[in-house]
């Protein structure tokens, strides 16, 4: 369908345009950015004035819990929800049950998106067989039916002669590897950061420390392999420090941050609350203004929701018996704006951090608005003020950490490929 | 439950009254003190012939021990019996969660037989404190030791022995030896004597199990026992388990007798007068000598008789009118 989106504030950090101009779509791609294209005849107008014009969101993780945890979520309500909330692109990890280590979980996946008014779904492979880290998946097959990288998810590879070879391989087969630095004996047993305030509140912590040699230890291998390596969700100053040092040696070299560790801290689990048990943990002030500094610089390329959606029982219990994992699809956008203004980070810089940067990681041609290239646009309404609350909740997540927080901003429109898939009430 | 209204549960009502007893962290001095008073009073009782009072009468304690333990639950059971309440004794650990059922779901069950009070011991942090947000308003809480978390009871019991022995805590130089790290019954004795208000504690043991950031809980760390033991008036050891030995954490218990273990040689640093004390059960040799244990120094077997007192005095704070009221009824 012919669309004009009118009188917006376009924000597309790719190409650094900022400034009131239309956009014009058609067929499924960008047509035109400012002066309408000759001949063109909208058949629909949309009234941005008051909003901002975002290339769509991209994730670089979120569980969709499908396959294997259907009762929690699946590809339907998660790309659904993502589309709500500004996603025209989520990455998948591939801890489903089965893992993504057959190409027929990709086309089960694939299959189940196809039906979806919602974001696109990318799917990353296992690394390893079952992802237990010890005989290499079939990478090329796993290219091949379309995974856009590799990934041991959050299951560590403790035979470091394996993680060569499985980075080795997947640099032969051209696949980047998204690597979740979890040490692998450190943190056995662990729920939350190490220091005083678990201490007080007898919860096993891992210390900071563990994140810290196990990225070293990632860097280094990767060097040695020539491998492409991406570091997947860093969450201490540390480890930031040590990714500024070793991105001036390893060619290609990135890194994400999960939104929770930008907004919270671990005083969060000092009642025992479960809500926010998650893995990397939450770590110090310390540590989130670290992360913050190392996104505004670049040491940091991009922020992600790593969503992980759970049923009510599994955040339902003592500290320990709860499962990790936080529902943040739901009000990540205006959380990030609310993390841009607390540390002094352009707008720009967190729109470029969530979906140009993802993008450009995942190998894919989204995150930007490019004449001709895909229309997957976010419409963001900044100026909407409110308090987050169940009916902001999309997801199927019952564990969402921003219940009750002041929100500035919220999501009003989301276009795929063309198609509005998502309309809010404030269009 | 919404994130940003979790405060932590609240032990006392709007009026400073107790409505559960989960933690010593946080309560105010003016509780721990009405505590020792009172079992002040309950002390006499257990003196008496006949040993009990009606204060509880009518209501129903559930001992809720999701892991084993004689004890405790044996001296919370008398404590209830001696106010006259109905006791049940529910062995979780043997019953329900070995068949997959969720806390939740228990406690369902449970709330269906009309208790007034749940005396939970878990093996997890916070466990208590998430029970005492899923029972009914009036139902009262007693955290009878949680993980690594806190064990109230056995603090105040403690309290109570130091305030009989020595008179107050203003001025005193107590140490900790041993097994901080693992240890519910160190975290509630550091939260007590702050909060009572002694300022000289100090934690004994090697770096493994007693690690610097012991620190941040206002108190010194000492790896070497005669450093740390100098001059103190209350040495309290606390129980080794032989799990430490398999996580590489301690060589041997010989070795850890040999750096830690309180014999005359290390007392010797301490005062003259200081007395000695142990949670229980001990482990002869291990973390005591049977020469400091069975001489008069100790006040081990003391401690264990004032736990009904003290159980009495935190039970009958919750559940029942003021003491005065406990020779008329």
């Amino acid at each position: 369908m012919k669309t004009r989106i009118k009188g917006g504030r376009v924000v597309d950090p790719a190409s650094g345009v900022d400034e009131t101009a239309d956009v014009y779509v058609d067929a499924g791609s960008i047509q035109a950015i400012g002066r309408k294209p000759r001949g063109f005849a909208p058949e629909r107008t949309i009234d941005a004035r008051h909003l901002v014009v975002l290339p769509g969101l991209v994730d670089l993780s979120a569980r969709l819990r499908e396959p294997g945890a259907e009762h929690k979520a699946n590809v339907y309500s998660e790309l659904w929800a993502a589309a709500v909330n500004g996603f025209t692109a989520v990455c998948l990890p591939p801890d489903t049950d089965p893992p993504i280590d057959l190409p027929a979980v990709v086309e089960l996946v694939n299959h189940r998106a196809e039906r979806v008014r919602g974001s696109r779904v990318l799917c990353l492979g296992a690394l390893t067989e079952g992802l237990a880290g010890e005989r290499l998946a079939e990478m090329g097959a796993l290219k091949e039916i379309g995974c856009i990288g590799v990934s041991n998810a959050l299951r560590p590879v403790a035979d470091t002669r394996v993680l060569l070879r499985a980075f080795q391989y997947a640099s032969n087969v051209g696949l980047t590897v998204h690597h979740v630095p979890v040490e692998a004996f450190l943190s056995q047993g662990a729920g939350v950061h190490l220091s005083a305030t678990s201490l007080r509140a007898g919860l096993p912590g891992e210390p900071a420390m563990a994140e810290l040699i196990e990225t070293h230890r990632a860097v280094s291998v990767a060097r040695e392999a020539g491998a492409a390596v991406h570091l997947a969700r860093i969450s201490a100053a540390d480890t930031a420090a040590l990714v500024a040092d070793a991105k001036r040696r390893n060619d290609g070299l990135t890194a994400d941050v999960a939104i929770a560790n930008l907004v919270f801290t671990e005083t969060e689990i000092s009642n025992h609350s479960g809500q926010f048990r998650v893995h990397p943990p939450l770590r110090t002030v310390k540590d989130r203004h670290a992360l913050a500094r190392a996104l505004k610089k670049g040491t940091i390329d991009a922020v992600t929701s790593d969503h992980q959606p759970h049923d009510l029982d599994a955040k339902d219990g003592a500290f320990m018996s709860t499962e990790a994992g936080l529902s943040t699809f739901d009000g990540f956008l205006p959380a990030l704006c609310e993390v841009g203004r607390r540390h002094d980070i352009p707008f720009a810089t967190l729109v470029r951090a969530a979906s140009f940067l993802p993008a450009r990681i995942l190998g894919t041609d989204g995150g930007r608005m490019r004449v001709g290239g895909p229309a997957d646009l976010c419409l963001f309404d900044p100026a909407a003020e409110y308090r987050f609350d169940e009916r902001d909740i999309v997801s199927r997540g019952a564990n969402s950490p921003f219940l009750g927080r002041h929100m500035t901003g919220r999501v009003v429109g989301t276009m795929v490929a063309g198609d509005m898939v998502f309309e809010g009430p404030g269009l | 439950m919404p994130a940003s209204d979790t405060q932590g549960i609240r032990q006392l009502d709007g009026d400073g009254r107790l409505r559960h007893f989960l933690a010593i962290d946080g309560l105010p001095r003016r509780t721990l003190t009405d505590i020792l008073d009172t079992a002040e009073q309950f002390v006499t009782v257990s003196e008496r012939a006949v040993k009990k009072v009606p204060l509880l009468r009518g209501k129903t304690v559930a001992n809720l021990f999701f892991e084993p333990s004689t004890r405790t639950r044996t001296t919370f059971e008398l404590a209830a019996k001696r106010l006259s309440a109905d006791i049940m004794n529910l062995n979780i650990e043997a019953s329900a969660t070995r068949k997959g059922e969720t806390l939740k779901d228990t406690l369902k069950t449970l709330e269906a037989m009309h208790c007034d009070m749940f005396v939970v011991r878990h093996g997890e942090s916070g466990a208590p404190a998430f029970i005492s947000t899923q029972v009914a308003p009036h139902i009262a809480v007693i955290n009878a030791g949680d993980g690594r978390h806190e064990h109230p009871t056995q603090a105040m019991l403690d309290m109570f022995t130091i305030r009989r022995h020595k008179g107050g805590f203003a001025k005193l130089k107590v140490a900790i030896v041993g097994d901080l790290m693992h240890s519910r019954v160190a975290r509630s004795e550091i939260h007590a004597l702050r909060t009572l208000g002694v300022a000289d504690i100090r934690v004994i043991g090697p770096q493994t199990l007693v690690p610097d950031a012991f620190g941040h809980l206002g108190v010194e760390v000492h790896h070497d026992i005669r450093q740390g033991i100098r001059e103190c008036d209350v040495v309290m050891a606390l129980r080794l388990q032989r799990e430490r030995m398999e996580s590489a954490l301690l060589p041997s218990a010989r070795e850890y007798f040999r750096g830690y273990g309180l014999t005359p040689e290390t007392l010797a640093f301490a005062n003259d007068e200081a007395i000695v004390m142990h949670p229980g059960p001990i482990n002869r040799g291990v973390e005591i000598d049977s020469r400091v244990a069975d001489s008069p120094r100790s006040v081990i077997l003391q401690q264990v008789s004032h736990g009904i007192a003290v159980r009495m005095a935190v039970m009958s704070l919750l559940a029942g009118p003021a003491p005065e009221a406990a020779g008329g009824r």
